[in-house]
């Protein structure tokens, strides 16, 4: 940790999407209090919400001025996950993000066969054959285990 | 007296009469290693699918295959930890912290024997005390009220943000955070909370999807970036011997196995805390007992071994719960309550002093069981172990939608899916910033029983909480928080004096 620290080499800046992230952490705690406290002013219904919330707010605000205070270290970088390879990753979160949000209209087997085969793609498999064999193997075999060990319909559109 | 020996002789004749009993451990204890093992799918999940089956059962037989899926599922959950940073279950979250380190550096096998050690060692402990000291832990249970329990849980928090990583306070951030989430829906006095006008969100956050999403998903995204698991394709060979090493090594920590499987039966015995609590603490005491406790985290053994024996031996503890009280103590033993009203039968102390034999046989097929896992483990853990050699373009996508599935599976509507992608996000940022996904997840999970446990203290002192500091329980744990919290200080502070004396004093 300390060589770390050694290596570690001081750029100028202030991690704004970590800003940005305790932002998001304030607003939801903002919310979410509010919504408590007009749902029932009552110690019953605060008497965790109340005193946790404003540990909350205070760790927030406590690391937000540490963040502001100090300059950015490589080190920081590293721990952000770096920047190579961005596109794979924000095409490969953005094809979970639409293989779930239109699982009730594709369903599960169409669904997950699109999102296995473009995932490969993105990742770079390169072997038609592959992709094309292995997503529609996994998804027939994981819908029908998955169809024969729950009681309740799961949408699909063929199988 | 502690023993009847008339049931021990009638348990006996129970479990040797017939080989019906028997029969069922070995596909109990496999389909426990599956479910535990694929991220997505859970202990009590396998629990849940395979009850309706105990129907055609005897009651024996039937608590047998269940307890047989519990034994094999907590080893199980390891194997997703260890290779790759995903607990199958909570119980196994701090398995990861160094079992993940050891699999990057090579290490996956010695990583997963040291695991099925602990385990099948755990396991055999925490049945053990439950046979030795079933009446007296009944009776300590019997006494935890809501303040101790408030606190216990406070302890479990504190510990999973101090032990993980070098951000304390983002640590408690995460925890906290994770405990305002899980009281979101309905409040302990029916008032509804947070919703934004969702329905599904009434019964609150389904648990198990956003920890799928903040441990798998999320790391997932992480590790795009790489091609597999273990960069080294000589690390990346399966080696039964490495396995086996790794299992012999575990027995050369014996006191982290016996703290460990004493922490786990204890808090086991505790409802509603279990294993998932466990493994924190007995990590947390391991490190901080440890002459190179900053050696934690990266690849420590004892790390594994500590949580391992913690998560299995909670099974024991939380089976005193069960039988002595007819309360389960997790989702797990929730599943054998149902098993119990499938079968007419009613846990509490009358049912342990009328069915004594049925106790101590089901406490005697765990120590078999203990040794069927070892055996079954190690064929299966070489083969569970395979995932490491496959390309993280095809693991990845594979366990996202695995993940979904999962999720659906368990909620049985869409919500479990959403809940994946939302905390999968929300969990990549975390990581991204250095914040604890576990202590969130421990949040999340202890969040309403807090909420509960402190509106009740507040309730049984009549609107006032001071009476709670006149009880010895609460004293006793605020003692040994302020002990744990404080000891890694004092030790720091004492070495250093040491260090400062010796060279006056060889001078």
């Amino acid at each position: 940790m300390s060589e770390d620290n050694s290596l570690a080499r001081d750029t100028r800046g202030v991690q704004w999407g970590h800003l940005a992230f305790l932002v998001g952490i304030l607003g939801f705690l903002g919310y979410y209090l509010l919504d408590s406290w007009f749902a029932q002013a009552s110690v019953g219904n605060l008497i965790f919400v109340l005193p946790v919330t404003v540990l909350c707010v205070f760790t927030v605000t406590m690391i937000g001025i540490a963040l502001v205070r100090r300059t950015v270290t490589e080190q920081d970088q590293d721990g952000a996950g770096g920047d190579d390879n961005f596109l794979p990753l924000a095409l490969s979160i953005s094809l979970f993000a639409i293989y779930v949000a239109l699982l009730p209209t594709l369903g599960m087997d169409v669904g997950t066969f699109l999102f296995i085969a473009l995932v490969l793609v993105v990742l770079g498999e390169r072997r038609p054959l592959f992709v094309i064999s292995y997503a529609l193997a996994f998804s027939a075999l994981t819908v029908l285990g998955l169809k024969a060990m729950i009681p309740t319909n799961i949408p699909t559109l063929i199988l | 007296m502690i023993f009847d020996f008339d049931a021990i002789l009638a348990a006996f004749n129970l479990l040797t009469g017939s080989w019906e009993p028997w029969i069922v451990v070995p596909p109990g204890l496999i389909i426990g290693l599956v479910f535990g093992a694929i991220p997505g799918l859970s202990i009590s999940m396998g629990m849940a699918v395979f009850l309706p089956m105990t129907l055609y059962m005897d009651f024996v037989p039937a608590m047998l295959f269940l307890t047989s899926i519990f034994t094999g599922g907590t080893f199980g959950s390891a194997v997703p930890a260890i290779l790759m940073n995903i607990p199958g279950s909570a119980t196994a979250v701090a398995t990861a912290f160094d079992g993940y380190p050891m699999a990057k550096q090579g290490r996956h096998n010695e990583a997963l024997g040291l695991a099925l050690a602990a385990s099948t060692f755990g396991t055999a402990v925490g049945y053990l005390i439950l046979f030795v000291l079933i009446q007296p832990i009944a009776d300590l249970v019997l006494r935890i009220g809501p303040p101790e329990m408030f606190l216990i849980v406070v302890w479990g928090l504190t510990m999973i943000a101090a032990v993980r990583g070098h951000h304390f306070g983002r640590g408690i951030l995460a925890g906290a955070l994770g405990t305002l989430i899980g009281t979101i829906g309905f409040s302990q006095i029916g008032v509804v909370r947070g919703t934004m006008g969702i329905d599904e969100m009434l019964d609150g956050i389904p648990v198990v999807p956003a920890m799928i999403g903040l441990f798998a998903a999320s790391e997932l995204f992480n590790l795009m970036q790489k091609k597999y698991l273990v960069d080294d394709p000589e690390a990346r060979r399966l080696n039964f011997r490495g396995i086996l090493t790794g299992f012999r090594q575990a027995f050369s920590y014996p006191v982290v196995l016996l703290r460990g499987s004493l922490i786990g039966t204890l808090i086991g015995a505790v409802p509603g805390v279990g294993g998932s609590i466990a493994n924190l603490i007995s990590y947390a005491e391991t490190k901080r007992r440890a002459k190179k406790g900053e050696t934690f985290g990266d690849g420590n053994p004892k790390g594994v071994v500590a949580s391992e024996a913690a998560n299995s031996s909670s099974e024991g503890g939380s089976m005193v719960t069960l039988l002595a009280l007819g309360l389960p103590g997790g989702s797990g033993t929730a599943v054998m309550l149902a098993a119990f009203a499938m079968h007419n039968i009613n846990g509490g102390p009358r049912f342990i002093r009328e069915n004594t034999d049925i106790v101590y046989a089901i406490v005697f097929s765990n120590f078999a069981q203990t040794i069927a896992l070892m055996l079954i483990g190690l064929m299966f853990v070489h083969l569970l172990a395979s995932v490491v050699r496959v390309p993280l373009r095809v693991l990845i996508p594979s366990v996202l939608a695995l993940s979904v599935m999962g999720s659906y599976g368990l909620v049985q509507n869409m919500s479990g899916p959403y809940t994946v992608l939302v905390f999968a996000i929300l969990g990549w940022v975390m990581r991204r910033y250095n914040y604890s996904a576990a202590a969130m997840v421990i949040g999340l999970l202890l969040g309403p029983m807090a909420e509960a446990e402190l509106l009740r203290s507040y309730q049984l002192g009549g609107s006032d909480l001071t009476y709670v500091l006149f009880r010895p329980g609460v004293l006793f744990i605020i003692f040994a928080l302020a002990l744990a919290a404080a000891a890694p200080r004092l030790y720091r502070w004492w070495t250093a004096r040491s260090a400062r004396q010796l060279p006056n004093s060889s001078e």
